[in-house]
């Protein structure tokens, strides 16, 4: 028989318990949105007289109050960093085009405005996909912008593919949009370049100074990708330069390293007993702090001309972290400051009066998302989401922020423009160094 | 940090799945007074003895302590949720971003034995865990506290005949593995970048040793920790890198089968 001290301990164990099971279904139906949510951008001006040129047809249907455009980010939990800058993105992006008025379209033959609806996952993937069946099924959304990370963007594309709701990402891995080498869904485009791209314009810099004497041919270069789909990518991006330009390259190490490795000096001994004079590695921010730590520590960065870590490398605080010895790191990205495009300025000033977050890759990505989303909504000139999808598909940008200025999606849902890759310089600076018609400088060697 | 964990096992006879937070609670104390007050690891990993000890008391005395009768799953299942809640308020409080220090250690190679180079932090830390091991051993086995520690382990309704607070002595031991696994927090900051989930990995390898040596077994803690480094090290070269955890986790499962108890167990 149980004490009666016990079988107190046990009442008010299960009467705790109860309550956390009371209060956990309470916040459960408080979290998932209400009903009927709130525009978050409740700029509904009157809308301007639309042109003139197509006069407006008699509707024979209501015309929506508010174009429902719906995106699920990370605002607070592990992601939430990159979800703020996207969920103030998308915020600027519609904030724009409401203080004009709205979106043209040509089925009502009027201006309507976006009624953005930001819904917030807590960096929970289960979440994510319930939220944005949400979206689909009960507010009916029309479209769809997307979350932050693969992660999250996975399961999301998911829901968007059964609903069929035009659903732009900005995901760099590709298995997110393909499936066996054939597109998962008419529905789904990024707008943001493939990691294996990265890896390709990576290999392409090196042939480049290889050709020019820069460095040693064949270079030696040691392979280190992260054990995920992205990973994948980057690694089949090297292997197909590899096979394009026979003689330039040798693969002396292949290796992958699991997320939340701590330990790299066994690799980093093999790199070095390999003789690899290239570190190419696709690692994430954390594992990549530790892993150039140890290369520090045991003495050999500065060993090899060429170190990348794919698109990390100029955050601040790798930068402030090893201050001199983060210097000649080349790295990827799809937007700097130091691009000569007029609207990369006019976005920075637009971004600095509507946030305090400063400028990062993110925030462009996340405008530029919601600006095309919205202007496949005008091009479509209907809410239907298949009349969307179809403009999304044909639709042509040529003032995006990203290097080449132009985008249109092809058969996979993808975009085609290179990389920038950047090389850090002393003093905390950055300079580009590809593509050759966007290079500030040339590649510098490490050590040299 | 393993330490810790193995104080733990063998006085309470319970998994601490909190140590990862307690490793990383460690790591952002480091990390705060830091970057605030310049303090460098090593000196504030001394400060924070005091403070992990009355945290680790605490938990045991208000929260653990009352379940402890009631199951082990119970005590397993609130640990566990301490453990997120924890995790969640870092996340809050810190974001994400892994944060690092630059310690003032320099931590290019210094110092070569042989062939072999080892980093002048990699000592200082080195000599930092010695002198923590060290002291632990001492404590546990030439204080009347650690007899009471270790009669606690070996017999607890004996030991509470010989007069011994078992109830105390459980709340301190809890205070001493939260304070060791803080500490290991505190001083791997100078090696690692800290973000919320640092010491998930090191709660894993921490849990391996453990076992290896034996639930409780102290000596058998420092054995197993040579032999899982060394195996790491030699397989991490000559087999793939990715292959590294499997290696670990097999040996853990080979171990189980054969000595299920650990290959110290007392």
């Amino acid at each position: 028989m149980y004490s009666k001290g016990v079988l107190k301990t046990s009442y008010i164990a299960i009467a705790v318990i109860v309550i956390i099971v009371i209060a956990a279904i309470a916040i459960y139906f408080t979290t998932i949105p209400a009903p009927t949510p709130t525009p978050t951008t409740p700029t509904l001006t009157t809308p301007t007289t639309p042109p003139k040129t197509s006069p407006p047809p008699t509707p024979t249907i209501p015309i929506p109050e508010t174009i429902k455009v719906g995106a699920v980010v990370c605002l607070t939990g592990a992601n939430a960093r990159y979800g703020q800058y996207y969920a103030t993105a998308y915020k600027l992006a519609a904030d724009e085009i409401n203080k004009e008025g709205g979106i043209y379209i040509k089925e009502y033959g009027k201006k309507i405005p976006i009624e953005l609806i930001i819904l917030d996952d807590e960096s929970d993937r289960e979440k994510t996909v319930k939220l944005v069946d949400y979206l689909c099924t009960e507010v009916k959304v029309v479209a769809l912008l997307s979350g932050c990370g693969t992660p999250f963007i996975y399961p999301q594309s998911s829901v968007a593919i059964r609903e069929k709701v035009p659903y732009l990402t900005a995901v760099i891995s590709t298995e997110t949009l393909l499936e066996g080498g054939k597109r998962k869904s008419p529905y789904l485009f990024s707008m943001l370049v493939m990691i294996d791209v990265l890896a390709r314009n990576m290999m392409d810099l090196l042939k480049e100074n290889i050709d020019k004497g820069v460095l040693p041919k064949p270079i030696k270069i040691a392979n280190i990708w992260e054990n995920t789909p992205h990973g994948l990518d980057w690694r089949r991006g090297i292997y197909e330069k590899v096979l394009e330009y026979p003689g330039y390259f040798e693969v002396v190490v292949d290796e992958s390293v699991e997320v939340g490795a701590t330990e790299f000096r066994p690799l980093l001994l093999k790199i070095e007993a390999a003789g690899a004079n290239a570190l190419m590695v696709d690692i994430r921010l954390t594992e990549m702090m530790s892993m150039h730590r140890q290369l520090v520590e045991m003495g050999i960065y500065g060993k090899y001309p060429v170190i990348t870590y794919g698109a990390r490398g100029g955050e601040k605080t790798f930068r402030d972290e090893f201050k001199d010895k983060s210097n000649y790191v080349i790295w990827g990205t799809f937007f700097s400051d130091r691009l000569p495009y007029p609207q990369i300025k006019s976005f920075i000033e637009k971004w600095k009066k509507f946030s305090d977050l400063p400028v990062e890759w993110y925030a462009a990505v996340g405008y530029e998302n919601a600006r095309i989303m919205f202007k496949a909504i005008e091009a479509a000139g209907s809410l239907d989401r298949d009349r969307i999808r179809d403009a999304l598909q044909n639709i042509v940008v040529e003032d995006v922020m990203f290097p080449g200025q132009k985008i249109s999606f092809d058969e996979f849902g993808m975009v085609h423009y290179p990389y920038l890759i950047v090389q850090n310089v002393p003093e905390g600076q950055t300079r580009i160094i590809y593509p050759p018609e966007l290079a500030e400088a040339t590649f510098i060697p490490i050590g040299k | 940090m393993t330490y810790g964990m193995a104080l733990i096992c063998g006085i309470m006879r319970i998994i601490n799945v909190l140590h990862a937070g307690f490793i990383m609670f460690g790591g952002y104390f480091a990390c705060t007074l830091f970057v605030y007050f310049g303090i460098d690891p090593l000196f504030s990993s001394i400060i924070l003895i005091p403070i992990a000890f009355a945290l680790g008391f605490s938990i045991h005395r208000v929260l653990l302590a009352r379940l402890a009768s009631v199951s082990m799953q119970m005590t397993l299942l609130l640990l566990f949720a301490i453990w997120l809640i924890a995790q969640n308020l870092a996340l809050l409080v810190f974001t994400a971003d892994p944060r690092m220090i630059a310690s003032r250690l320099p931590y290019a190679f210094e110092i070569y034995l042989g062939d072999v180079g080892i980093s002048f932090q990699r000592i200082v830390l080195l000599t930092s865990f010695i002198l923590i091991s060290f002291s632990t051993y001492i404590l546990l086995n030439r204080t009347m506290l650690g007899k009471a520690i270790r009669g606690t382990s070996q017999d607890e309704e004996a030991a509470s005949y010989c007069g011994i607070n078992t109830k105390l002595i459980k709340d301190i031991a809890f205070g001493i593995g939260t304070v060791l696994a803080s500490m290991f927090g505190a001083l791997a900051t100078v090696l690692y970048p800290i973000d919320p989930f640092f010491g998930t990995v090191f709660q894993f390898k921490a849990f391996v040793i453990t076992v290896l040596a034996g639930m409780g077994s102290i000596i058998g803690v420092i054995v197993a920790s040579m032999i899982i480094g060394a195996i790491e090290s030699v397989a991490g070269f000559y087999l793939k890198f990715g292959l590294l955890d499997i290696v670990t986790y097999t040996m853990l499962l080979v171990i189980l089968i054969i000595r299920p108890h650990g290959l110290f167990k007392r």
